[in-house]
């Protein structure tokens, strides 16, 4: 059974390089554009990830991130967060927020796919 | 009482029947002892041939564990060979990705706010620059004009004119300029100048895109990065180009 990814972010560009990069693998794709439509998605479809932007209108990822885990239906599903800065306050921001992990921009594809297949407990 | 004494000839024949009687006790012995002795050497013989066998067998069985040792090495390069193979193949498919996905959204729309926000989004999700300034080519006044900025101060970019500075430089050659390749000194504004990509449709000038500080977590310009700006070069100017009607239409005293 393919697994589910859910990619959060506001930037179309984004979320189609990330679809693109992820085409190779075997999962399935669903999306969402900010923080809130996230939160939703996750508790309609709970993807076995989520990949989401930190910068991002209505609720941001670490808003996201906080709400995803205070629902128990969600609170388990690994979410790996993509930063625009990789700085240590950054990062601590998101590890207090929940998140299981991070990437930073321009993410790189194979780090992104070693991360998910790590998380997911697949192998490339 | 005294003891008599035996006659000379019984006794020596008695001893002579006891020494002849142990003498056959000893040649039978010595029978016994050579036999024993010829089986020895018979069995000696055969586990000395058995030896010299399981000696060859093992020197047979280390010639394959040799031998199939080699064939592991062998094996085990081949696949560090296939996995490099494969990590250049899935680098070159991202970059290609990347160069897709850059090249369809920049033609994805005619709006003129939508193409800046998209070349500004490609910038920053494919580059990894935050810090950029968007300038459009005015042909007969022979100066760029900002149309769109992130993360810098872009007063003194406003009006550039041809020649001046290494954006208005970068343009009238039509070539693009990287930091630390060619040593001219920054106009004022340019201090943290990355790239300057001018953005041009054959011969005609359209604009440049400059670029300043890269993310901090990106160390330098990689090879997809120059592949990114030929693209911005020509694609983000044609998409630049084809949204000005629509933006003069819309506020003819300002594109």
């Amino acid at each position: 059974m393919k697994k589910k990814i859910l990619l959060v972010d506001d930037s179309e560009t984004s979320l189609m390089i990330e679809r693109r990069l992820l085409l190779s693998q075997p999962y399935e794709i669903i999306t969402a554009r900010d923080g809130l439509e996230a939160v939703g998605k996750a508790v309609a479809e709970r993807p076995d990830i989520i990949l989401m932007d930190v910068v991002m209108p209505r609720l941001d990822g670490f808003g996201a991130c906080r709400a995803l885990r205070e629902r128990p239906e969600t609170r388990h599903i690994p979410i790996i967060l993509v930063t625009t800065r990789g700085e240590a306050k950054n990062v601590e921001d998101g590890y207090s927020s929940g998140c299981t992990d991070y990437v930073t921009k321009p993410v790189d594809g194979l780090e992104l796919m070693a991360k998910l297949a790590s998380h997911l407990g697949s192998r490339l | 009482m005294k003891r008599r004494e035996p006659e000379p000839a019984r006794y020596a024949q008695r001893v002579s029947e006891e020494a002849r009687r142990y003498l056959e006790l000893l040649q039978a012995e010595n029978e016994k002892l050579r036999a024993l002795g010829l089986g020895l050497e018979e069995e000696w013989r055969a586990q000395a041939a058995e030896t010299e066998q399981l000696r060859r067998e093992v020197e047979r069985r280390a010639q394959d564990v040799e031998r199939l040792r080699q064939q592991l090495s062998n094996v085990e390069e081949e696949q560090h060979r296939v996995e490099d193979e494969f990590i250049g193949v899935q680098q070159e498919l991202n970059d290609l990705a990347s160069l897709y996905v850059a090249s369809y959204r920049l033609h994805s729309s005619l709006e003129r706010e939508e193409v800046l926000r998209i070349i500004e989004e490609v910038v920053a999700s494919l580059i990894g620059c935050e810090e950029l300034a968007v300038l459009e080519a005015e042909e007969h006044e022979r100066a760029l004009r900002l149309v769109a900025s992130v993360g810098i101060d872009a007063e003194p970019l406003r009006v550039v004119p041809y020649g001046a500075g290494i954006v208005g430089r970068a343009v009238e050659s039509g070539e693009t300029w990287v930091a630390g390749r060619s040593p001219e000194p920054p106009a004022a504004g340019e201090e943290h100048l990355t790239a300057c990509i001018p953005l041009v449709i054959g011969a005609r000038r359209v604009g440049a895109l400059a670029l300043f500080r890269l993310l901090p977590q990106k160390a330098g310009l990689e090879p997809l990065d120059h592949e990114l700006f030929e693209l911005l070069g020509t694609h983000a100017a044609t998409a630049l180009y084809c949204s000005r009607p629509r933006a003069e239409v819309r506020n003819p005293a300002r594109p």
